[in-house]
Parts: C-alpha cells; sequence; structure tokens
C-alpha cells in the first residue's frame, strides 16, 4: 500500500527544493552580470553616420513616470505624440527601438531600487534623490558617463553647460547627468494689490513697508474677511527664507561661512526670527500654522480664494502653475496679487535663495549595454528643434510662435499632447529657448497665457539677488547621517522659537540652537569646514 | 416570577443604546457625506471652502469625467474579478490550513502553528520579495496579487478558533457514522461557520481592494492596475512630491471634486459587500444540533 | 491505527497551505540577513558584505531611536487599553438592538471611516480640530469655552491620536465580534431570561463568555503587536509641536530612510521589532494558558 506519509515528506522535500532554486537563482544572476560590466558595445559605424546601422535593432529602455493623469481623450503615454516623435526622429534613423518602462511617480525611488536589485532597469534611469546616487556611486552601480559624453554628447554639453555637469561628478567621474534647471528662483511673495490700493499703501519694496503693510491690514481689515484676516501666510522654514536672509550680517559671512555654518548660527538669523517672533506675537500670522506646516496647501488655498490673506511667500509662479491664482479671480474679479520683492537688508538688497542649476539626475545602471544609446539620445534630444518639439508639440495645433517664444495654444489638443511633456524631455526642468538670452526663456516659461504678466514677475522677483551655497564635491557622510536629524530639528526650532513669548524670544532660541549643534550640526560643520578648505585651500 | 433588574431592562435602555449609537453613526457618516457633497458641487464653492455636508452648485462634471475614462472603468472591472479570484483562493487556502490545526492530536501541530505564528512577524522586506515574484515569472500577472497575500496567518487563527468552539460530540457522531475528514469539513464544520467564513471573506475582499503598495512595485502593465493605484497616484499626485520638480509639473492639478468623485467610485462597490452578506450572519445554526 | 489513516486527509489539507508559507513567506524571509550586512543591491543579499552586529550598535546608539520606541509602546498601550474593548462594547450594544432594520444600516455606517484613506482623514483632522481655526474649538470659543489644543499640545494630541483611532476602527471591528456572537445558543438567554436576569447580568454571563476565545485570540496578537506600529496614523496627524510623542518607529524609519545604510538599518530595526513582538505574544500566549486554559495553540 503506498505510504502516503513517505510520499508526502517526499514531495515536500521536492517542492522545497526547487522553490529554494528559484529564489537563490535569482542573485546568482545578480552576481554574474553585476561583477563583470560589459563594455557599452561599438557600433559598427563611427560616430557620424548618415545611414541606420545595419544589423538588429538595439531595444533601447527608457523609464517614463507614470503620474496616472492622462486625460480624457489623450492616447496612453506609451504611445502618443511624443513616443511616436522620438521613434520617428530619433529610434528609425539609428536603428533602435525605443521602448518607455513606465514607473509610477510616487514610489519612485522604491521601484527604482528593485529594479537595479533585480537586474531589470531601463537603460537610463533618473532620481531627485541625491543619497540614492551616492549609494549607487558607492555600490559600483553606475556607468561613468564622461568618456561617452565626451565622445557623443557635444550637444547635449553644450545645452547643459559645465556647471550643470559639475553636478554629476561624484568619486571624481561623471556619473550622472544632471538636467538643467532653466528657472533657479524657489519663493516669491505676492500681496494683494487692490488692499493696498484702499489702504493707499505703496507697493513695498522694503521690509519696514511691508511690515506697515501687514499691521494695516490687521488692523482695517480691507475686503471682507473681519476678523478672521491673516496678513502674512504660508509660514514655514523653506518660504521664509527670503525673510530671514534679509536680516543676515552679509559683511559679516564668508563663502566659507556660507557652506559650512549651520543658518541658525549665521550673523542676524536671530534678529531674523525675532522679527518673525514679533509677526506671530502680534496677530500678523496664522497661529495655527505648525498644523499646516509642510503639508499640503489646500487650507491656505482655500484661504486665499476666500480673501482672507493678505501676503504669503509662496514657490515661485506657485499660483499659476497650481491653478489657484485663477480660482481667486473667479471668486474675487477685484483681488489683485501681485509679485513683489520686499525683504530688503541692510545693504539695500534683496538676499534670497535660489535653486542650483541643476535638476534632476540621469543615470546609467552599470548593467546596460546601451549606455552610447542612451548618450546618442540625449545628446539628440539636446538639439533645439527636438527641445522646442517635444517642450510645445506641434506648431500650429498645439504652440504658436510669439516674438520667438513658442507659446501653449488654450485647446484640448495642446493639453492631451503636453500635459506630461516633462517626462520625456528629461534634460531640461523648464522650457527652453535661447541658450544666451534669459529673458526669452522666462517668457517661455509662462505656462498660462492668461496670466503670462504674474509668471514673468514673479519669476524676476524670485531671482534677484539670489544666493546659491557654494559646493564641495565631496560627500560630507555626517551631512548625510544626520540629515533627518537635523532637518526635524529645524522645523521644531521654527516652530518654537516663533511661538515663543517676546520675552523668553533669546532664552529659547539660544537653548534650540545648542541642542541642535549638539545632536550633529557642531559634527556637520566642522566636517563642512574641513572639506571646504581641503579643496578650495585657505 | 419574573424580576426586573433596577436598570438595563426595557424601553428605556433601548433608546439609551439607540441615541449613543444614533449618535456614533452620525459621526461616521459625516466625512462621507463630505466627499459625496464635494463629488457633485463645483469647483468654484469647493475652492472657497463653502461645500461640507450638502453639495453646492451641483456639478456631475466629476462623475461624468470618471465615468468617462476608459482606464478607471478597465480598472475597476478587472479590480472587482481580480478581488474575487483573490477571495475565493484565499478562503479556500485558510480553510485548508485551519481545519487540521483545530485537531489537538494531529502530529506536528505545534510545530506548524510556530511557523505560523512567525511569518506574522518576520520578513525579509521588498528587495526579497521583489526577487521571489521575478524568478517565479509572476511580476505583470494577476497572480502576483493574488497568490502572495493568500494566507493571512492572523486570519488563519481565528478562523483555527472558530472551528475549535465546534462541539466535538457533532463530529465524534458524524465520525461514527463513517464520515472522513473532507465530508466533516464541507458538510458540517463550513455550514456551522458560516458567520465567520463571511466574515473572512470580507476581510480578505477588503484588504486586497484597498491594497496598492504591492500592486505598485510587481505591476507595470497599466491593464493590471487596481483601482486603488489609480485613486492613490491621482490624490498624492496633488502634493508637491518634490520641491526640486515645482514648476516642472506641467499637468493642471487635479480639481477637488474630481478627486471626491474617484474615492467614491473607488469605494462605494467594497461598500456593498457587507450588507450582501449580512444575510449570513445568522445565528442559531447550531439550535437542536446538540439537543437530546 | 484508525486515526492515523484518517490523518492523511489533514495532511493533503495541509499540503498547499504549507508549500505557501515556505514559498512565499520563508524563502524571501532569508533576506531579513540583510540586517547583518552592508546591502549592496548590485551584489545582492549573498555577496554583500557581512558587518554582523554593526548596524543593530549604530540603531541603538541614535538618539531618536529610544524616543520612537518609547512612544510606541506609549501609543500602543493605550490603544490597547482604551481602544480595544470599543469594539466588544459596540458589538454587544449593536446586537441589543431589536429594530432590525436600524440594526443593519447602523452595521454599515459604523465602519465607514475604515474605508477613508488616512490622508485625508489627516486634513479633516486639521480643519476640525485646530487650534485656533479648527471649527470645534470656533465653536467652544463662541460658547466662551477656552480653545483647546487638540493637536498642538502633546497630551491633548495623543487623545485625539487615540480618539482618532477608535472612530476609524472600531466600527469595522465590530464585525469579527458581531460574527462571534452569531454562535451564542440563544437556549442560554431564554433559560437566564426565566431565572429573571437583567439585560446586564445575561451581557456578562452569557454574551461576553460566548465571544471570550475571540476575544483571548485577538488580544494575544495584539500584544504581540506592541512593538510595531502603523505607519498612516501617526504620520498624518504630526505636527513639529508634538514630535516629541508622536515620533514612533515606524515614521522614524521613514524619515531615516534616506540614508547610506537605507536597507541595512530599516531591516535590523524590524528585525529587532519582530523578535521584541514574538517574546510579547509567547509571554501573553503563556500567561493566557495559565489563567483561561486558552489561546494561539
Amino acid at each position: 500500500m503506498f505510504n502516503w506519509r513517505k510520499g508526502f515528506a517526499g514531495l515536500l522535500a521536492v517542492v522545497m527544493t526547487a522553490a529554494l532554486l528559484a529564489a537563490c537563482g535569482g542573485n546568482k544572476g545578480n552576481d554574474a552580470q553585476a561583477s563583470g560590466s560589459p563594455p557599452p558595445s561599438a557600433s559598427a559605424s563611427g560616430p557620424e553616420k548618415s545611414e541606420p546601422p545595419k544589423g538588429d535593432p538595439i531595444t533601447l529602455r527608457i523609464e517614463l513616470f507614470d503620474r496616472n493623469n492622462t486625460p480624457a481623450g489623450a492616447p496612453p503615454i506609451t504611445d502618443n505624440f511624443m513616443t511616436q516623435y522620438i521613434q520617428k526622429n530619433f529610434g528609425d534613423p539609428n536603428n533602435i527601438k525605443v521602448e518607455f518602462v513606465t514607473v509610477p511617480r510616487s514610489q519612485e525611488i522604491d521601484k527604482l531600487n528593485v529594479l537595479m536589485a533585480a537586474n531589470q532597469a531601463p537603460d537610463l534611469v533618473f532620481t531627485y534623490d541625491t543619497p540614492t546616487v551616492r549609494k549607487y556611486v558607492k555600490d559600483g552601480g553606475l556607468t561613468d558617463l564622461g568618456p561617452l559624453l565626451e565622445q557623443y554628447g557635444q550637444n547635449l554639453k553644450k545645452v547643459l553647460g559645465d556647471e550643470v555637469l559639475e553636478y554629476g561628478v561624484f568619486e571624481g567621474k561623471q556619473y550622472a547627468i544632471p538636467a538643467r534647471r532653466v528657472l533657479l528662483p524657489q519663493t516669491t511673495t505676492i500681496i494683494r494689490g487692490d488692499w493696498l490700493e484702499e489702504l493707499g499703501l505703496p507697493v513695498p519694496t522694503t521690509t519696514e513697508q511691508f511690515y506697515n503693510a501687514l499691521k494695516a491690514f490687521k488692523e482695517k481689515k480691507p475686503g471682507n474677511a473681519g476678523d478672521k484676516i491673516i496678513p502674512y501666510g504660508y509660514i514655514d522654514y523653506f518660504h521664509t527664507r527670503p525673510l530671514v536672509y534679509s536680516f543676515w550680517e552679509w559683511d559679516k559671512i564668508s563663502d566659507e561661512d556660507l557652506f559650512a555654518n549651520p543658518e541658525w548660527l549665521m550673523p542676524g538669523n536671530k534678529e531674523g526670527f525675532r522679527f518673525l517672533n514679533k509677526l506671530y506675537n502680534e496677530g500678523l500670522i496664522d497661529p495655527d500654522f505648525p498644523l499646516t506646516m509642510n503639508k499640503d496647501t489646500t487650507q491656505f488655498q482655500k484661504d486665499l480664494i476666500n480673501g482672507r490673506i493678505g501676503a504669503a511667500t509662496t514657490n515661485t509662479n506657485e499660483p499659476v502653475y497650481q491653478g489657484y491664482l485663477a480660482e481667486v479671480q473667479k471668486a474675487n474679479p477685484n483681488a489683485k496679487l501681485i509679485p513683489i520683492d520686499p525683504f530688503s537688508d541692510s545693504r539695500g538688497k534683496h538676499p534670497k535663495p535660489v535653486y542650483t542649476p541643476n535638476g534632476i539626475y540621469l543615470l546609467v545602471p552599470k548593467a546596460s549595454k546601451n549606455a552610447e544609446a542612451v548618450i546618442k539620445y540625449l545628446d539628440w534630444m539636446a538639439l533645439p528643434e527636438n527641445i522646442i518639439a517635444l517642450q510645445n508639440g506641434i506648431e500650429g495645433e498645439t504652440y504658436e510662435m510669439v516674438n520667438g517664444v513658442p507659446q501653449t495654444l488654450d485647446n484640448d489638443k495642446a493639453k492631451q499632447t503636453l500635459y506630461n511633456y516633462t517626462d520625456y524631455l528629461m534634460i531640461l526642468n523648464g522650457k527652453f529657448v535661447s541658450l544666451t538670452d534669459e529673458k526669452l526663456n522666462i517668457a517661455a516659461n509662462a505656462s498660462d497665457p492668461n496670466f503670462k504678466d504674474f509668471t514673468v514677475a514673479s519669476i524676476e522677483a524670485g531671482s534677484n539677488d539670489g544666493v546659491t551655497k557654494p559646493t564641495v564635491t565631496a560627500a560630507i557622510e555626517s551631512e548625510i547621517k544626520y540629515a533627518t536629524t537635523l532637518k526635524e530639528k529645524d522645523d521644531e526650532i521654527f516652530v518654537k522659537v516663533v511661538t515663543a513669548k517676546p520675552s523668553d524670544f533669546d532664552k529659547v532660541y539660544d537653548k534650540e540652537v545648542q541642542d541642535y549643534m549638539k545632536i550633529g550640526g557642531q559634527a556637520v560643520m566642522d566636517e563642512k569646514r574641513a572639506a571646504y578648505r581641503a579643496e578650495k585651500g585657505q | 416570577m419574573k424580576q426586573y433588574g433596577k436598570y438595563g431592562n426595557g424601553k428605556a435602555a433601548d433608546y439609551v443604546i439607540m441615541g449613543f449609537i444614533a449618535a456614533a453613526s452620525l459621526l461616521c457618516l459625516a466625512p462621507m457625506l463630505n466627499i459625496l457633497a464635494l463629488s457633485l458641487s463645483s469647483n468654484g464653492p469647493i475652492m472657497a471652502g463653502k461645500v461640507t455636508f450638502i453639495p453646492v452648485d451641483i456639478d456631475l462634471t466629476a462623475y461624468k469625467t470618471v465615468f468617462g475614462n476608459a482606464a478607471m472603468i478597465k480598472s475597476l472591472v478587472f479590480t472587482v474579478w481580480m478581488v474575487a479570484l483573490f477571495t475565493a483562493v484565499s478562503m479556500t487556502m485558510t480553510i485548508m490550513a485551519a481545519y487540521p490545526l483545530t485537531k489537538p492530536n494531529l502530529k506536528g501541530r505545534g510545530f506548524f502553528l510556530f511557523i505560523i505564528v512567525l511569518t506574522m512577524f518576520f520578513s525579509g522586506g521588498i528587495i526579497p520579495d521583489y526577487l521571489l515574484m521575478r524568478n517565479l515569472n509572476l511580476l505583470d500577472t494577476v497572480w502576483v496579487l493574488v497568490l502572495p497575500g493568500a494566507i493571512n496567518a492572523f486570519y488563519l487563527l481565528i478562523l483555527k478558533t472558530f472551528f475549535s468552539s465546534i462541539p466535538v460530540e457533532l463530529e465524534e457522531s458524524a465520525r461514527i457514522d463513517g464520515a472522513g475528514h473532507f465530508t466533516i469539513l464541507r458538510y458540517l464544520v463550513l455550514p456551522l461557520s458560516l458567520p465567520v467564513l463571511a466574515t473572512l471573506g470580507l476581510f480578505y475582499a477588503v484588504g486586497r481592494w484597498n491594497g496598492f503598495m504591492d500592486a505598485l512595485l510587481y505591476i507595470t502593465k497599466s491593464d493590471l492596475y487596481p483601482l486603488q493605484l489609480r485613486l492613490y497616484e491621482m490624490v498624492i499626485n496633488s502634493q508637491v512630491i518634490d520641491m526640486a520638480e515645482g514648476m516642472n509639473n506641467a499637468a493642471a492639478p487635479v480639481p477637488e471634486s474630481l478627486k471626491a468623485a474617484s474615492i467614491m467610485f473607488a469605494t462605494v462597490p467594497i461598500l456593498l459587500v457587507y450588507p450582501w452578506l449580512q444575510r449570513y450572519f445568522i445565528s442559531g445554526m447550531m439550535i437542536g444540533a446538540v439537543k437530546g | 491505527m484508525k486515526s492515523i489513516r484518517q490523518n492523511w486527509q489533514l495532511y493533503l489539507l495541509l499540503l498547499f497551505p504549507f508549500v505557501y508559507f515556505v514559498l512565499f513567506k520563508y524563502i524571501p524571509m532569508l533576506g531579513v540577513v540583510v540586517a547583518f550586512k552592508d546591502y549592496n543591491i548590485f551584489k545582492g543579499v549573498m555577496a554583500s558584505p557581512w558587518i554582523g552586529l554593526e548596524a543593530f550598535r549604530e540603531v541603538f546608539a541614535m538618539d531618536g531611536f529610544y524616543n520612537a520606541l518609547r512612544n510606541t509602546f506609549v501609543l500602543n498601550l493605550l490603544d490597547l487599553v482604551i481602544g480595544f474593548p470599543i469594539p466588544i462594547v459596540l458589538a454587544i450594544l449593536l446586537n441589543e438592538l431589536r429594530i432590525r432594520w436600524f440594526k443593519k444600516s447602523v452595521q454599515t455606517i459604523l465602519y465607514l471611516p475604515h474605508f477613508i484613506s488616512w490622508v485625508i482623514i489627516g486634513g479633516m483632522a486639521v480643519q476640525l480640530l485646530a487650534t485656533h481655526s479648527g471649527v470645534v474649538n470656533q465653536i467652544l470659543t463662541s460658547f466662551g469655552l477656552k480653545a483647546i489644543p487638540f493637536l498642538s499640545e502633546p497630551i491633548y494630541w495623543i487623545f485625539s491620536y487615540l480618539g482618532i483611532g477608535i472612530w476609524q476602527s472600531a466600527g469595522w471591528g465590530t464585525i469579527i465580534y458581531l460574527a462571534a456572537l452569531t454562535g451564542i445558543n440563544k437556549d442560554l438567554y431564554e433559560a437566564a431570561e426565566v431565572d429573571g436576569a437583567s439585560r446586564l447580568r445575561k451581557m456578562w454571563h452569557i454574551t461576553l463568555p460566548g465571544i471570550k476565545p475571540t476575544i483571548v485570540i485577538l488580544l494575544i496578537i495584539n500584544i504581540g503587536h506592541m512593538a510595531s506600529i502603523g505607519f498612516d496614523r501617526p504620520y498624518v496627524l504630526s505636527n513639529p509641536q508634538v514630535i516629541d510623542v508622536s515620533e514612533v518607529i515606524s515614521t522614524y524609519v521613514y524619515k531615516i530612510g534616506i540614508q547610506s545604510a537605507r536597507y541595512t538599518i530599516a531591516t535590523a530595526i524590524g528585525l529587532f521589532q519582530a523578535v521584541v513582538g514574538l517574546v510579547f505574544l509567547l509571554s501573553a500566549e503563556l500567561f493566557s494558558r495559565k489563567i483561561n486554559d486558552q489561546g494561539i495553540w
């Protein structure tokens, strides 16, 4: 009689072995491929070619962010105007089949890690996250793109520029190609122009005028917000930088200080926060700001549309591209939001942080055999006609040229074609038309033709007297290690210091900053100073 | 003689209980009413914060957009049948595991229970999971959404507990009549366990319906996107994911009414499952079974 | 022996689940060894260099870790003591309802919050409970009462956290108890009625004991999960003013995730939580066996 017990035991053993082999097989495959990196395939012909190379087409896999926001009637993101244009104008002439691999935007780092670990990553991937890039470099997972860039990427180099490319150099090699950020301003302050008119106040160009305007808003309550008025909204660490920067004693700050010091220690920072503390205690700031800080801005938008907000420092042009400026106008046609540049320092300048010119990092995994094709692809993308096409679509149908600047048309075809152009044209962050004329570039980025003036003013105000901190190429280990702890402490100190009673302000500020230095701030500062001196000499 | 306790009997207690529960219900219903109202209002009043529980300026465009979105409809159909498949597989596997473990004299029972409990705590993380799915060629198939989560150890233990509470005498009398385990399971244990089976089936179904993190990692074919994944992307997109991206996100933000309508679209179907299952929550199945 | 021949059927039933556990749970579980390695995703788990307990030493040296651990325990304990009984009480009360349409519709309504995403709940919470502009406080101040800092002060925040958690999960939690209640023999109630027992006595002596096995097993498993905590609720409700009490292990790991040793640290912490959880569960099981002679095994 068949012995069931033994039979089952045997069956179990077989199943388990099979399963084990299945699981382990993966890692072995991993090891085999990651260790010896295949050199980029040298194509049969040289870089200058006019006919398509012979032979089987290479499949080039490119990552594509999927935001799941395809408008009704639009074709799928893997087969639309953009993909067809790329295939026709790059793929076909080079005997390359371009394939887009979709990755959901929201978990892109996790998905990227998983694809890299499984050796399934596309030939071209991207991420904004610097620590992830550093980790890939350290683990030996990226292709050095320097030599290929020299050979096949001259157009790309011209468009990006040396400064941008520097940000992609890790451990001495060009492991990443950063996209070029076209627009550098971070934040711009806006104010209710109609309220200023109503109260007979000038458009603020100094901090004092701005303060007076806030006080007047609170006392005279223009508009119909009544007691619910919030003179100055959108309060958090990032968006109060221009205000605080205007209190710094810039004459006392060297480049090394600017790089190495935590902002809490900069001369004048305390006074900036004393000013914020004053605003809070005089009721000029929303007392509930800690609850909505760094979370979504729906409440702020609602308050703005309801006419409760007098002024705010938002992301540059945010009211336009987030769509709420239109809502403000709809709710109240008399409301006038104007971009201003009020925070002035002792030198009469308006210093404010701006972005460094690098955008997303473009990476080629070491396991990819098509690094050369990737560079050729990016180089092709950098040609002016391709930039215009991929950013604006088809002339006459989705855009028209106005004074040398493409203007997006306000029709369905434009919406369906261009809603995610940024995910295809990865080498640029922002619309780009000219290597030389910045004004043209700014005009090109006035995304909504109805608010062109607002956009241009917003960008100009946000760029004025912009400051970027110096960088070094070496990795600051302690900065990476303490990054989150210190960022959290930043927010914590921000809230504590701004909401403190005026008599306690100095005590609270000093104690909190002391804590900050103790939990890692000191270590980071010391390492940064040392690195700066090592690299730039002293 | 009937004596009434001092408190708790009679109509008064009934009304107190009903009142308390009605209040709790309102508290639970309110947010849903809010979302429903948002889905039916036009954008202006929403942005102005005027919409609370009643729609203002009734506007059906949000629903028209959702129902006109082929991808959403396809996702709904796919999700429904995928969840049904998942629930069937899960319940089958869970029953198959729970029943034997109720037998105290089964050799290895303690060991099985231990390895099951262990899985509630220890796991390798997303990369080992992903590699396994890849090696088993499950990526981009419906099975990657069905198999890995087939048995929930927690539910398994609950089922085992319920199975154990069936009186032993019933089983023994069936055994005497010559029934084997399969028969007992099918004709005795399962019919007596309808409420808990309905409950666990509901739990599995709802869990699968609401889950999307696995699909995010394992699925690239948009045909196989669960509905909640699409919803998640839509809601998340309105938040600034990366400050660094800022102006670069060219798409118009998703209107609140559309988000609300999508939430209703993705939630109402699963809400209807429990009321439909309530018929299985019949008590008294065991009346008469042990008498005499 | 008869029993062995019958048992082959049981082993056959167990076969597929066993394969499932080995394949989908235990094979990937080998990846937990990442906690002891300097994980290089390109080299794979096996080939990454071994670092032993270094990751654990690093974790235990992190300031924030102990705070997060403490908060995790505190919040979980409060959830257990205050939140755990509520679905039970609710289920019993629902069971008492005599008007069928009311009973049926209320059951569905009560679990609606379970289906609302935490992102939305977070937004609603701020709108309702904000100290100055929140709806609740506006009503309070209009009656001349003082505003309550529901979300901006630590102790109040803990109560808000608990309350919102109960609101979100109690209705859903009643379902399993309602299923258990159907299994109680109706004859027992009739007998008690004849003996003149009040409603409360019936609940105490018949209803509660009737669902005791369910309560016990849910309790044991909940105790086993003391060292772990969901991510969404604390994350969505927290803000810098209450970070001292709101930072828990799940949010802490999320925040330090963007670090060079991401997987190793996260896995090490997860392993620590798993071991602690297992110890708790086994202790609860032993304790329950002693008192009740009931438990998982």
